[in-house]
């Protein structure tokens, strides 16, 4: 019992009034039209979801910075998830269905944070960067932003290996999913996820490590 | 040493080896490795290579990146790029020679002595520029003022302190090199034992802060420390007030904002009263957390709804049931771990929201050295209840003091009773509260946040009544519920019965209620008759449970067969089968559901399984199968132990089980052993007194008594019967069995009299009482009847024997009482001078005895209707 509590699912209040979303509520009807796409399978409405979803997640974040208070508490979930309703509105859309609309955003921020990252390393260090080895249980963090580049190319290497373990780190450490979510999102058994996430985690680690030993 | 990229084939191959080898030790490891990659050396340097890493792969990539990204960007490229012109300047006679950490309300440096006398180094926080506020100024001179009065080897120093040239405020503080506790556990692989330990020791900083007046209100790992030494430091009394005088509700709201809600209590989200009971419940957070990897709630959005509705109104999951499902195959953690990683260089937290905590839910159990299913076993229990108890939603309800709380961390360790309980009202029916503790705590926190609203803003008092206003709207089952349970307990009182009414009659009152009075919401009235329908068996009144839940099966029918919940309500009406003395009827049922609950599970051992296992062994030793019998009984002690530890509860129950086994088998010198280690375990686990404790009394005492040990034997057998009848009043079946067996011991003893003194009460009971069995009543008169025999009332047993065997019920009375009878019964006539009746009962005495031997019987068991509460269902 006390199930009952769990079921509304609770509005996200927007933090501010940047008037830089579609209508409140009602959501943005292209997206919910190429998420419909996108569930049936159409790869070329992914493609088109991709840069909306980006271009929304880059104002939302960008509107967070000017508010301390809330970049604080701000988290990738929550963000993705105001996105989301940004984009979609509040609809009870089962889940299958948002998975394309995380699938993008975990791109989209994975490209907002290396393109800041980039930014960065340029301004600091004139363009020249020196790869970094990583040592135990260092987190990939944008106060190093040489690392998180490094880490970027190691995460295309293992794509072009095995892209669905790819995928799953993507989704994981860039948006924030659980396994369960993930599993949903990719169509596949928690376990399998859990066992990419395992291997996926160990496989890159060691290959940032080596390449940091083995830097030029 | 990497592997050539686009090479998916080898990259599969030592994925497949990597999982093969990563749970097996070192040495195993090589020979496994050498075996499953043949003589390719890069495939096994490869293998070799990912091994390394998952033994130092850490913290890395465990929280999402992008709750960093924000942190990062706010302070560091807002208020870090000011603050850095700090460093290498002076404050005071410290140098800045490093930043620490930045956080919500300033950045902490690294400092050391600059006149160099020796060499000091120091922790200080400087406001954030843009940040100092009047009020931020205030708080940090009244940190500076609270801190100052603490002086205790678990709580970092405050030094001094001061104001920047620019007019900041700053703190110098002791500079504690440590690692956050949660990580310091991990990195360790800290037992339970060795977190509960180190626990402990940060209960007694915490209480020490108290007794200075000092409440923390923002505990949670990134805030205690815990040096290379071990020992723990409490950090950053930021938001800490002292108790007299300045608490100043006004500035709940600003608190709140502040604050990290993963650690918060229902008082400090509501806006309620802060006391010294918050920071207990953040301490029972935090310990929930180290215990089982995972925090009692995670947040999908922090929204203010989310974290209310969760904090205030969602009951926590047990930290035992909270362990993650999947067992870290690797050696180290692999999921995204939420709170307060800090990358590099250990630094003192430098306030609230410092640290970003991560929204994912923790998927794999952190690494402590042990298989979740035993992590499992060793919460269940105690640690559970202690726990939880830190963690109620009421803070009157929780540890008095972080004292006790760490007391009774500290019994547990030494094998000693602890006070948490469960709330346990109810005895068994307990769980009908706890199932509906959500409603009454619904209930109790409007009312508390109402009282609470009288002295807040009127914009708070708004903010309060509206979400009373949800709390009522979204509560609508579970009020009916509360009503249901209020209705039973003032039933009690409108029947008459008054306040001393017994627990049968308040449940009898109940079953009654509910086909009357009916709640209407078909989960919560399947759920309130499963409750009252396993109480009412336990009491062993079959007939009222029986209809109760049978309905909530009809209830439960529309979720799956496989779903916890059928399961769960099946199992209880396979029990009720035993109860009901049906025990061969519940073998198939029994082995079914044994079927279900194994592939629900994956094979993997489960609390349920050890029931069920328990509970078939149960009923195939009161069908006299002693061997089947002792065969599941182990399986169910080794399922137990696994699931809940070798000195629990569950595994002290077998034990009873198995030393039943044998003393129905005749075989009473082997039944001692288990009985007495049974004994050890519930005398250590429950109050004296306990109805488990006098059940244990009772079988040991029987078996002694069979044994020849009467002087052992009945007063152990005396006292089972008083305290038996102590506990539940004279109309317990236990009072009846407890007092079957003095009679026993007390013929065996040579005290047939008293034995028939002993017995008559029970008897009585047992014919006012319908719901009894007639086979209860009958075996009862069968033992009477024996101890009449006894004394050579020659005429009165004769007659009683001929009337009991001529009762319908006599056929299904335990074969050993028949036979026992009937031996009884050709005594008497040989005493008498009855020859044609000795004769006819010679003959049926063979006739049982054939059967008898045909179903395989040793010695002769007890005669008593059954001796041992075999089954005590969960």
């Amino acid at each position: 019992m006390g199930l009952s509590l769990m079921t509304a699912p609770d509005p996200i209040q927007p933090a501010g009034s940047t008037g830089a979303s579609p209508a409140t509520g009602g959501g943005h009807p292209l997206v919910t039209q190429l998420l419909e796409q996108a569930h049936k399978g159409n790869a070329q409405a992914t493609n088109e979801l991709f840069p909306i979803v980006y271009e929304e997640l880059r104002t939302l974040a960008a509107r967070f910075l000017h508010n301390e208070r809330d970049a604080q508490t701000l988290q990738a979930t929550a963000l993705v998830n105001e996105a989301y309703l940004r984009l979609v509105g509040p609809s009870q859309a089962p889940w299958e269905n948002r998975a394309h609309f995380f699938g993008a955003a975990a791109t989209a921020i994975r490209r907002i944070l290396i393109d800041h990252a980039r930014t960065k390393t340029r301004d600091k260090r004139g363009g020249g960067r020196k790869p970094v080895s990583l040592d135990q249980a260092e987190l990939i963090s944008t106060e190093e932003p040489e690392r998180l580049i490094d880490f970027d190319a190691a995460l295309e290497k293992l794509a072009a290996i095995d892209p669905q373990k790819a995928r799953v780190v993507e989704l994981r450490f860039f948006a924030g999913l659980t396994v369960e979510q993930t599993a949903i999102s990719l169509g596949v058994s928690p376990s399998t996820v859990a066992r990419d996430w395992q291997f996926g985690r160990v496989w890159l680690f060691n290959e940032l490590r080596s390449s940091g030993d083995a830097a030029p | 040493m990497s592997m050539p990229a686009g090479d998916p084939a080898r990259f599969s191959r030592a994925e497949e080896i990597f999982f093969e080898v990563a749970g097996l030790s070192p040495a195993d490891q090589a020979a496994a490795i050498a075996r499953l990659a043949g003589d390719d050396e890069p495939l096994r340097l490869q293998v070799r290579s990912l091994l390394d890493s998952a033994a130092r792969v850490g913290g890395f990539m465990e929280q999402p990146v992008l709750g960093k990204l924000f942190d990062e960007l706010t302070s560091d490229s807002r208020a870090a790029a000011e603050d850095d012109e700090l460093l290498g300047t002076t404050l005071g006679s410290f140098r800045l020679e490093k930043r620490l950490a930045s956080g919500g309300m300033g950045t902490v440096y690294l400092a050391a002595r600059s006149d160099a006398q020796f060499d000091q180094r120091v922790a200080i926080k400087v406001v954030k520029r843009g940040m100092d506020t009047d009020e931020i100024v205030r708080r940090f001179r009244e940190e500076r003022q609270t801190l100052a009065q603490l002086d205790h080897p678990y709580i970092a120093r405050l030094l001094d302190g001061g104001v920047t040239p620019d007019g900041r405020p700053y703190l110098v503080m002791e500079y504690v090199d440590g690692l956050p506790i949660d990580r310091y556990c991990d990195s360790r692989r800290l037992s339970t034992a060795e977190r509960l330990k180190l626990f402990r020791r940060v209960c007694e900083g915490v209480h020490a802060a108290h007794q200075s007046l000092i409440i923390h209100r923002d505990l949670k790992p990134s805030n205690i420390l815990v040096t290379a030494a071990g020992v723990p430091k409490l950090l950053d009394f930021g938001i800490a007030k002292v108790l007299s005088g300045t608490r100043d509700v006004t500035h709940t709201a600003e608190t709140e904002r502040r604050l990290t809600p993963e650690y918060a209590s229902p008082e400090q989200i509501t806006g309620g009263p802060i006391t010294t009971a918050s920071d207990v419940y953040s301490l029972g957070v935090i310990i929930y957390e180290l215990l089982c990897g995972v925090r009692p709630y995670s947040f999908a959005v922090r929204t203010t709804d989310e974290v209310r509705r969760l904090v205030c109104f969602q009951p926590p999951q047990a930290p035992s049931e909270a362990v993650p499902t999947r067992a870290a195959r690797l050696r180290t953690s692999t999921g995204p771990r939420p709170g307060s990683s800090q990358p590099g260089a250990p630094a003192p937290a430098t306030g609230p929201g410092t640290d970003a905590p991560a929204a994912a839910t923790v998927d794999h159990p952190r690494t402590r050295g042990v298989s979740a299913t035993r992590l499992r076993g060793q919460l269940r229990g105690d640690l559970d209840n202690i726990v939880l108890m830190a963690l109620r939603k009421e803070p009157q309800r929780r540890y008095a003091s972080a004292e006790q709380f760490g007391a009774d961390i500290g019994r547990y360790l030494g094998g000693m009773p602890v006070q948490a309980r469960r709330d346990t009202w109810l005895y068994r029916s307990g769980k009908f509260v706890r199932r509906n503790a959500p409603a009454v705590i619904a209930g109790g926190l409007a009312v508390l946040a109402l009282a609470g609203g009288l002295v807040l803003r009127t914009q708070q008092k708004a903010e309060i009544e509206r979400q009373r206003d949800q709390v009522v709207a979204a509560n609508h089952r579970l009020d009916e519920t509360r009503q249901f349970l209020v209705a039973i307990l003032s039933g009690a009182q409108a029947s008459g019965r008054g306040p001393s009414a017994t627990l049968s009659e308040v449940l009898q009152d109940a079953a009654r209620t509910i086909e009357t009075s009916p709640p209407a919401d078909p989960l919560t009235l399947a759920s309130v008759k499963e409750a009252v329908g396993t109480a009412l068996m336990t009491l062993g009144m079959t007939d009222k449970a029986r209809p109760l839940l049978e309905s909530a099966l009809a209830e439960f029918s529309s979720q799956p067969p496989e779903s916890d919940l059928r399961i769960a309500i099946e199992t209880e009406l396979a029990q009720l089968l035993y109860y009901e003395g049906k025990a061969a009827e519940a073998e198939a049922p029994l082995r079914q559901l044994l079927d279900r609950e194994r592939t629900l599970r994956a094979g993997a051992p489960s609390a349920r399984q050890g029931d069920l296992l328990n509970a078939l062994g149960a009923v195939l030793r009161v069908t006299r199968r002693f061997e089947e019998a002792l065969t599941v009984q182990q399986q169910a002690l080794t399922v137990r132990t696994a699931v809940h530890g070798a000195a629990s509860l569950p595994v002290a129950e077998t034990l009873n089980n198995i030393a039943t086994i044998h003393f129905s088998a005749g075989r009473f010198a082997e039944a001692v052993p288990p009985y007495e280690q049974a004994m050890a375990i519930r005398t250590a686990r429950l109050r004296p007194g306990h109805p488990m404790i006098l059940g244990i009394n009772l079988n040991l005492g029987l078996t002694l008594s069979r044994m020849g040990q009467s002087d052992r034997a009945l007063p152990m057998l005396r006292e089972a019967v008083d305290n038996w009848q102590a506990a539940f009043g004279t109309e317990h079946p236990g009072v009846v069995i407890a007092r079957t067996a003095l009679a026993q011991g007390l013929r065996k003893a040579g005290k047939p009299q008293d034995a028939v003194e002993v017995l008559t009460p029970a008897l009585q009971w047992q014919e006012q009482h319908k719901e009894v069995s007639a086979t209860a009543r009958l075996a009862t008169r069968a033992n009477i009847a024996l101890a009449l025999a006894d004394f050579a009332d020659c005429p009165r047993a004769l007659a009683a024997i001929t009337e009991i065997r001529s009762d319908a019920a006599a056929q299904q009375l335990p074969r050993q009482l028949a036979v026992q009878l009937l031996e009884s019964l050709i005594t008497l006539c040989d005493r008498c001078g009855l020859p044609e009746d000795k004769a006819k009962a010679q003959d049926a005495l063979k006739q049982l005895q054939d059967a008898a031997r045909q179903a395989e019987v040793a010695k002769p068991p007890p005669a008593s209707p059954t001796a041992s509460p075999a089954t005590t269902p969960k």
